[in-house]
C-alpha cells in the first residue's frame, strides 16, 4: 500500500484527480510506504518518501516526481508479472506496446486515447497468473515536445494528464491480451508488418521488469500468451497517424 | 567430442515451429529457426559436430560440405549462449 500524506487542499484534489483511477482502500495492509508532502502554502513544496527526504523544491516538478515515486514502488512491490509497456484497448483487442524508457510509449498511449481508444497503462503490462491483463491506469507525463506534436498545451518540462483529461476512457477489468506491437520512431513513414508469433516471448522477458524473480512463472505466461497473439513491427514517424494506421489495419472492424 | 548436452536449467517451447529457449542466468530468449530447432534437438550429448553436418545434411538433402559451415556456426552461438555444453 502506499499513502500519500499532504496537508495541502489544492494539492491533495489535484492527487486525487491524478489517482482517480485507481481502488482506494481502508483494508490494512502489511507494509505500507508514506510518501509525504510538506511545506506552506506559497512556498516550495518537498516530497519525503519515508523517512528520506526527496528534495524537490520546484512546483512544477512536483508532481510528477510524485507519481515517479509511487510508479517505482508500485512496479517493483508487484508480485504479478510485470512488463515495461503501454497497453491500449479498442474493438474488443488489447493490444501491448513493449518498449524501453524514452522510445515513446506515453507519447503512443496518449495518441491512442486522443483517437479514442481505452487506456490500460503508458507504463507496465501487468499479467496476472491467468495470463489477463490487468489495468495499470498511471497519470500521463508528457514532454514539451510531445505535447506539441499531439497538440496539447505543455505547462512545463513534463505534463501529467490523466485519461479524462485527453477525453478518453480507461480500462477498467482484466482481460486477455490480443495484440503486441513493436513500436519503433524514426522511420520516414509509418509502415505496420507482421512478425512471427514467437518474438512475443522475446519481447516479453527482454522488457520485463522482474522476470528474475521467477523465471518459469515468466517463461510460462510468455509462451502462453504467445501462441494466441498477434506479433507486429510498427515504424513510424508520427505518433498519430501511426494510431490510425494501427485502427485501421488490425483493430477496426 | 560431442555437442551438448542441453544445459538443465534452460526452459523452452515450441511456438509455431519455432523453438523459443529461456536461459535464466543470462536473462536472454533466443529462438530457433527450423534448421536451428534440428540443431538444438541433435545437441544431446551423443552426436558429435560431424554427425550432426551429416545427419541434417543426409535429412535436407544436400552435400555436407554445404551445411558445415552454419551448423558449427549455430552450434557456437548455442555455446555462447550458454544453452548447450561446449563441444
Amino acid at each position: 500500500m502506499i499513502r500519500i500524506v499532504t496537508q495541502h487542499p489544492s494539492l491533495a484534489g489535484r492527487i486525487d484527480d491524478l489517482l482517480g483511477a485507481f481502488e482506494s482502500t481502508t483494508k490494512p495492509a502489511r507494509a505500507v510506504n508514506i510518501i509525504q508532502v510538506t511545506g506552506e502554502p506559497g512556498e516550495a513544496h518537498r516530497l519525503h518518501r519515508g523517512c528520506h527526504r526527496v528534495v524537490f523544491d520546484e512546483d512544477e516538478g512536483l508532481l510528477p516526481s510524485l507519481i515517479g515515486l509511487i510508479n517505482q514502488r508500485a512496479i517493483y512491490g508487484t508480485c504479478s508479472f510485470a512488463v515495461h509497456s503501454a497497453v491500449l484497448a479498442h474493438g474488443g483487442r488489447v493490444v501491448a506496446f513493449p518498449a524501453d524508457s524514452g522510445d515513446g510509449k506515453t507519447t503512443l498511449a496518449a495518441a491512442g486515447i486522443l483517437e479514442g481508444m481505452a487506456y490500460a497503462t503508458d507504463e507496465a503490462l501487468v499479467l496476472d497468473d491467468s495470463g489477463q491483463v490487468v489495468p495499470y491506469p498511471k497519470p500521463l507525463a508528457l514532454s514539451e515536445w510531445s505535447c506539441e506534436t499531439l497538440g496539447l498545451e505543455p505547462k512545463g518540462s513534463e505534463t501529467l494528464f490523466t485519461a479524462g483529461d485527453l477525453g478518453g476512457r480507461v480500462v477498467n477489468e482484466s482481460r486477455p491480451l490480443t495484440d503486441i506491437v513493436i513500436a519503433s520512431y524514426g522511420a520516414e513513414h509509418q509502415a505496420l508488418d507482421r512478425r512471427p508469433s514467437s518474438q512475443a516471448v522475446a519481447e516479453l522477458i527482454g522488457k520485463s521488469f522482474n522476470h528474475y524473480k521467477d523465471p518459469q512463472r515468466a517463461f510460462r505466461l510468455s509462451t502462453e500468451i504467445a501462441r494466441r497473439v498477434r506479433v507486429w513491427k510498427l515504424d513510424y514517424d508520427d505518433p498519430t497517424q501511426a494510431i490510425k494506421l494501427l485502427r485501421e489495419s488490425i483493430l477496426d472492424g | 567430442m560431442v555437442v551438448g548436452p542441453v544445459s538443465p536449467h534452460v526452459l523452452e517451447a515450441e511456438i509455431d515451429g519455432d523453438k523459443s529457449l529461456y536461459n535464466p542466468r543470462t536473462e536472454k530468449v533466443t529462438i530457433l529457426n527450423g534448421t536451428a530447432s534440428d540443431i538444438w534437438r541433435l545437441a544431446d550429448g551423443e552426436h558429435t559436430v560431424g554427425e550432426i553436418i551429416d545427419l541434417l545434411a543426409a535429412s535436407y538433402q544436400v552435400e555436407a560440405f554445404e551445411i558445415a559451415g552454419d551448423v558449427e556456426s549455430a552450434i557456437a552461438q548455442l555455446s555462447q549462449a550458454g544453452l548447450i555444453d561446449s563441444p
